[in-house]
C-alpha cells in the first residue's frame, strides 16, 4: 500500500514516561492507549470473521481502528467461535504488506518466462476476458473454459453462478483434493445426497455424558482448528467418553485427549478400521437392530472384516499389538454412541474413499447415526450454506442438469462425476486431470481465484497446462511466480477485512460481516469480480449490472432463495448479533425414519438399495469391488520394497503446522519467524543413521527427483517416515511426487510416497 | 494490594504460538523482539515418544537480579509485584539482559519493523524506542483496570490464568488450588506439568536457573 510509509504515517505519541503509561497500549480494556492519546478521533469498531485458515465456521473477529488504521484484532464476542489463533491475529500484518497485488496486470513477455507485468485498467482488463471468453464460447463451446477457486473458498457460489450462467458446467475447487472425498465415501454409504453426506463427512464433536467413544483419525485440530480444542479437553474431563487419536505423528490432540494413541504406518488407516468393525462384530457388541433393519451387505462385509484380527492389523500397521488391543476393548466395553473425526489425510492414498468407508461404517454398524452423541444431523437444514450459497443463487440446480453431459471429468473419474447432487447445489470438477484436459483441448480458458500450481503432485505439468491455455486470468492477493509465472492475467483481490461477503452461518444463526477498511489500492471484493466479469460477458441482469453494490445485491439474492425468512434489511439492524432462524418443529432423531435421508421424503436412504451400504450397489455397477477393500499403499516398504532400498523412508506431507494453512502466510513476519524455512523432520534414529542434526541443510530424494530443506530432528514422527510440510516456492514438495489418483476420487496421493533423506 | 501472579499449564499448551503473535501484535514489537516464546521439549521413543513445550517469559521475580542489576533504576518492581520499564531512563547498557536469569529481556538494537522501511499502525510506538531493553510487563497498563495480559486473552488452549494471587476469591487463586499448580519458587509464576514431563524440562528458580546458564556458558 503506498500509503503506510514511515514517513507518511503519523507518529500520534512517544513512549512517555514510566512503564505504567508506556504499557498502557490498550485498547481491549477500555484505557487509554497513549499512542492514540492525542488523537481526537474516535475509537471504530468493525465486526467480521477470519478467513487466514479454511476451516468453516469461521471464527469471529473485532477489529479496532483509529484513522482508518487497524491497530487490534479482538475476539468479537457474540460468536461461537471466539478463540482466535495466531494465524488469525497476524492478519492484521498480512492486510498492510507492501507486497500486495494492487492492480489489474497483463503479462508483456511470453507465459513460461518470469512475469513481467504491465498495469491496465479495470476496463481493459474486463474487456479482454470478455473478448476471449466470449470468442472461445462461439467458436469451440462455453464448456471449453475451466473456472476454479483456491484459497479462500469464500467466492465460490458467485464462481459457480459465472460459470454455470456463462453455459461451463466445469467449474472446480481445491476441494478436489481435500474434503469431498470424505463426502463421497459418505455417499457411498448413504446415496448421492449433499446434504446428507456432507454432513456425515464433517463428523461431530462428542457430546459429554452422551458419547461413549470419540475416534479422532488422521486429524489435528489443535493445529487445523485451535479454537475447538479446549472445548474438546473440557468435554473430555467433564465426560465419560474415551477418546481414541489415530496418527502417525505425535500431535498436541494426541497428548490432549488420546486415552490410547495408535501410530500406525501411513496409509494403513482402512486395516484398522476393518479391525475395529471385526471386533465390535465379533464380540457382538454392534447394533444389531439398526443393522438388521436399515443396513445392506453386513453379511460379506462381516465375511470381509474377518481377515483384520488384532495380531494381523498390529503388523500391517506397524504398531503394538497391545495399542491396537486397548482401542479394541474401549470400543467393546464403553458401546455407542461413537464419534468419528477426521479431516482429509487419508483420502490422500490411492485407496483414500475406500478407507474411508471401512471407517465411516463404524457409525451405522454401532448405530451412532442420527442419535444423541452420535453423528446427529441437523433439524430442517438450510437450503444454504457459507461456500456454495444457495443452489438457487450459484445456478447448479436451474442450469447445471443441462450442462452435465459437457463435464470432462467424466471420463477420467465417472464415480465422482456421478455422485454430484446438483439439486443440493454441488458443482465439482475433479481437477487433478488438468493437464490431460488441456492437452486434449477440452479445456482452452480459465477463469482462476486464489489459485496455486503448486498444490498438485508433478506442479511442472499444472504450470504448463496453465502455460498452454489460450487464455488464463487469475485474481490473487500477490504475484505468486510458481503459479503466475504461466498467467495472462493478474486480479487484485481485497482481503478479507476490506469486503462484506459472504455471509456467515452457524447452524441456523446468520452474520453479517462488516468491511473494516476500503481495499487497498485497486482491489475488488472476490464477489464484485465476478460480477463484473459477468457484466462483462454480457450478463448484466444476472450479476445487477456490478459495481459496487454487487456484494450487497449477491446477498440479497443469497438470502432470498435460502427460504431462511431472514431479509438483509433485518441482518443490518441486528448486526453485529446473528439473527437465528427458527425452528418450524422439534428437533427429531433418527430422521432415516421420517424421510429426511431422502429427497423424495421416504424412509430410508439414497442407494440403489434404500438402505446404508456396507457394500456398495454403486461401486459395483462400475465394476469396482463394492467392499470397503484395504490395499496397501501404492509406493510402500511392503508393496514395493525394491523401490524402498534405495528408497527407505515414507514421505508424508499436507499435514498442518500451528503457524501456517498450507502454502498461505509465508509472507507473514510475524509468522515465518516461526518457521522461516522449508522443514523435514526425521526421527532421532532416521537422523543418526543419516549423520543429520536439526538444522542441517538435507536432500530430500524419490525416483522423480530431489528438493532442498532444514532437517529438523523430533520424535513427533515414526522412524520409517518424514513429515515434508508443504507450500514452499523454494522446496516444492509436489515436484517429487507422483501423479498417482484414487480411482474412485481422483484424489492424488500426497501420503504414499518413498523417499530418501540426506545430508548435503 | 494485589499481588499479580499468572499460572502456566503445560499440561494444556498445545505448542500454537498464539500467545507470541497476540503479544506482537499488542506491543509492536519489532522482529526478534519476543516477550514470550513456544518452545518444544522431547522425551520418550516411539512409541510412546512425547513432545511438550516451555513457555518461556519474564518470571517477575520478587527479588529481581535485573532490578539490581540496572546502573539507573530504569527496571523496577511495581508494589503488586511487576517488573517494569522506564524506558526514558534505560540507557541500553545491558547489564539487566546479563543477569536475568531466564534470558527473558531483549536489548533493542537493530532499528527494523516487519516489513523493511513500512511502520504498520500497531508498531507505531514500538518503533520510536531503540538502544533500551524490552520485556515482558504482565500487561499493566491493561491489568491495573482489570484486563487480563494478551498472551492469556488470545490462548484457544486456555492454558494461562492471571489474577491476583493474594484474593482466595479470584479465578487464579482458586486454579491454583483445584489444579495443585506449582510456584516456581521466588517468582510470580505458578505451572501445571503433565504427570510425566521431565524434571528438566520444568521452570526452576532464579538461582538454579542461573547457575544452569553459567554453566552451559
Amino acid at each position: 500500500m503506498p500509503n503506510i510509509s514511515r514517513r507518511t504515517f503519523l507518529k500520534l505519541a512517544t513512549a512517555t514516561g514510566a512503564g505504567a503509561a508506556v504499557l498502557g497500549s490498550n485498547v481491549l480494556f477500555q484505557s487509554a492507549d497513549p499512542a492514540l492519546a492525542e488523537s481526537t478521533s474516535p475509537e471504530v469498531v468493525r465486526y467480521t470473521h477470519c478467513v487466514q485458515c479454511n476451516h468453516g465456521p469461521k471464527c469471529g473477529m473485532k477489529l479496532i481502528l483509529k484513522d482508518d488504521k487497524l491497530y487490534r484484532i479482538e475476539k468479537r464476542g457474540n460468536y461461537n467461535n471466539n478463540l482466535i489463533c495466531a494465524k488469525g491475529v497476524a492478519a492484521i500484518q498480512e492486510i498492510y504488506d507492501p507486497e500486495r497485488l494492487l492492480y489489474p496486470m497483463k503479462r508483456t513477455n511470453p507465459k513460461g518466462e518470469p512475469g513481467q507485468w504491465e498495469r491496465i485498467s479495470w476496463d481493459e482488463a474486463l474487456s479482454t476476458i470478455a473478448e476471449k471468453l466470449n470468442s472461445i464460447k462461439e467458436k469451440h463451446g462455453a464448456e471449453k473454459v475451466a473456472f476454479i477457486t483456491g484459497d479462500p473458498k469464500e467466492p465460490r457460489s458467485a464462481l459457480m453462478r459465472l460459470a454455470y450462467a456463462f453455459g461451463s458446467p466445469n467449474f472446480g475447487t481445491e476441494s478436489s483434493t481435500c474434503f469431498l472425498a470424505t463426502e463421497l465415501a459418505n455417499k457411498l454409504i448413504y446415496g448421492p445426497y449433499h446434504k446428507v453426506a456432507s454432513k456425515v463427512a464433517t463428523g461431530a464433536n462428542p457430546v459429554p455424558d452422551k458419547t461413549k467413544v470419540a475416534i479422532f483419525w488422521g486429524t489435528n485440530p489443535a493445529w487445523s482448528a485451535p479454537f475447538s480444542m479446549s472445548g474438546l479437553r473440557n468435554a473430555k474431563e467433564k465426560g465419560q467418553c474415551k477418546y481414541i487419536v489415530v496418527d502417525p505423528r505425535v500431535t498436541p490432540t494426541v497428548h490432549s485427549l488420546a486415552d490410547v494413541h495408535i501410530q500406525l504406518r501411513p496409509g494403513t488407516d482402512g486395516a484398522l478400521a476393518l479391525c475395529f468393525a471385526n471386533s465390535l462384530i465379533e464380540a457382538g457388541a454392534y447394533d444389531k437392530e439398526f443393522v438388521e433393519k436399515w443396513t445392506h451387505g453386513f453379511e460379506e462385509y462381516a465375511d470381509y472384516c474377518k481377515e483384520f484380527t488384532v495380531e494381523k492389523t498390529a503388523e500391517i500397521c506397524d504398531v503394538p499389538q497391545e495399542h491396537i488391543q486397548k482401542a479394541v476393548d474401549i470400543l467393546v466395553t464403553q458401546g455407542a454412541p461413537l464419534v468419528c473425526k477426521t479431516a482429509a489425510a487419508w483420502p490422500h492414498h490411492v485407496n483414500g474413499v475406500n478407507s474411508f468407508r471401512a471407517m465411516w461404517s463404524l457409525i451405522p454398524l454401532t448405530g451412532s447415526l442420527d442419535v444423541p452423541g452420535g453423528v446427529s444431523l441437523p433439524p430442517e437444514p438450510m437450503d444454504f450454506d457459507q461456500w456454495s450459497g444457495t443452489p438457487t443463487f450459484n445456478y447448479a440446480r436451474e442450469k447445471l442438469p443441462a450442462l452435465d453431459d459437457k463435464r470432462v471429468d467424466r471420463k477420467y473419474f465417472p464415480v465422482w462425476a456421478d455422485m454430484e447432487d446438483y439439486h443440493g447445489g454441488q458443482g465439482n470438477l475433479q481437477l487433478n486431470p488438468l493437464p490431460e484436459y488441456v492437452r486434449d483441448g477440452d479445456i482452452l480458458a480459465c477463469v482462476a481465484l486464489g489459485t496455486n500450481a503448486m498444490m498438485w503432485p508433478q506442479t511442472q505439468e499444472y504450470q504448463k497446462a496453465f502455460q498452454d491455455m489460450e487464455f488464463i486470468v487469475t485474481a490473487d492477493f500477490y504475484i505468486r511466480p510458481q503459479t503466475h509465472d504461466y498467467v495472462d492475467m493478474l486480479l487484485p483481490a481485497a482481503m478479507s477485512f476490506e469486503r462484506s461477503c459472504p455471509l456467515t452461518v452457524y447452524g441456523r444463526k446468520l452474520f453479517l460481516r462488516e468491511p473494516a477498511m476500503e481495499p487497498a489500492g485497486e482491489a475488488r471484493p472476490d464477489y464484485r469480480i465476478c460480477c463484473d466479469i459477468g457484466v462483462a460477458l454480457g450478463f448484466e441482469e444476472e450479476f445487477w449490472g456490478g459495481g459496487e453494490k454487487a456484494e450487497e445485491n449477491c446477498m440479497r439474492e443469497i438470502l432470498k432463495t435460502s427460504g431462511c425468512g431472514v431479509s438483509y434489511e433485518e441482518l443490518q439492524a441486528a448486526s453485529p448479533e446473528g439473527i437465528t432462524v427458527p425452528l418450524k418443529g422439534e428437533p427429531q432423531i433418527k430422521k432415516y425414519e421420517t424421510g429426511y435421508f431422502r429427497r423424495d421424503g421416504q424412509p430410508g436412504f439414497e442407494t440403489p438399495t434404500g438402505k446404508v451400504e456396507f457394500i456398495s450397489e454403486i461401486l459395483r455397477g462400475y465394476d469396482l469391488d463394492p467392499r470397503p477393500v484395504y490395499l496397501e499403499p501404492t509406493w510402500s516398504p511392503v508393496s514395493t520394497p525394491e523401490v524402498a532400498k534405495n528408497y527407505p523412508l515414507i514421505l508424508n506431507t499436507g499435514s498442518r503446522v500451528p503457524m501456517y494453512t498450507h502454502s498461505k502466510q509465508r509472507n507473514v513476519p510475524w509468522l515465518r519467524a516461526l518457521m522461516p524455512d522449508p522443514i523435514c523432520r526425521l526421527s532421532p534414529k532416521a537422523a543418526r543413521e543419516r549423520g543429520i542434526e536439526t538444522g542441517d541443510d538435507v536432500e530430500l530424494s524419490t525416483e522423480l527427483g530431489s528438493i532442498r530443506a532444514k532437517a529438523e530432528v523430533t520424535n513427533i514422527v515414526r522412524d520409517d517416515t518424514i513429515d515434508m510440510f508443504h507450500g514452499w516456492e523454494q522446496a516444492n514438495v509436489n515436484l517429487v511426487h507422483a501423479r498417482d489418483f484414487d480411482p474412485i476420487s481422483g484424489f492424488p496421493s500426497y501420503k504414499e510416497g518413498l523417499c530418501q533423506v540426506t545430508k548435503v | 494490594m494485589a499481588t499479580y501472579g499468572m499460572v502456566l499449564n503445560l499440561d494444556h499448551c498445545m505448542g500454537c504460538y498464539t500467545c507470541v503473535v497476540a503479544c506482537k501484535m499488542f506491543y509492536g514489537t519489532r522482529p526478534g523482539v519476543d516477550y514470550n516464546g513456544v518452545v518444544p521439549v522431547e522425551w520418550g521413543e516411539f512409541p510412546d515418544a512425547k513432545q511438550r513445550y516451555q513457555l518461556p517469559m519474564c518470571m517477575h521475580c520478587i527479588d529481581a537480579p535485573c532490578v539490581k542489576a540496572c546502573p539507573v533504576g530504569a527496571t523496577y518492581a511495581s508494589e503488586e509485584g511487576v517488573v517494569l520499564m522506564d524506558y526514558d531512563k534505560c540507557i541500553g547498557c545491558g547489564d539487566c539482559v546479563t543477569a536475568c536469569p531466564y534470558d527473558a529481556r531483549t536489548l533493542v538494537t537493530d532499528d527494523v519493523t516487519s516489513f523493511p522501511g513500512v511502520v504498520l499502525p500497531n508498531e507505531e510506538e514500538a518503533s520510536d524506542r531503540l538502544n533500551i531493553v524490552e520485556k515482558c510487563t504482565f500487561c499493566y497498563g491493561a491489568v491495573k483496570d482489570g484486563g487480563t495480559p494478551m498472551c492469556a486473552v488470545h490462548c484457544p488452549g486456555q492454558c494461562r490464568v492471571f489474577g491476583d494471587v493474594d484474593d482466595p476469591e479470584s479465578e487464579i487463586s482458586k486454579y491454583i488450588a483445584e489444579r495443585n499448580a506449582v510456584r516456581v519458587e521466588g517468582t510470580h509464576i505458578w505451572y501445571v506439568a503433565p504427570a510425566d514431563m521431565p524434571d528438566e524440562f520444568l521452570p526452576k528458580d532464579p538461582v538454579t536457573t542461573y547457575l544452569a546458564k553459567l554453566n552451559a556458558k
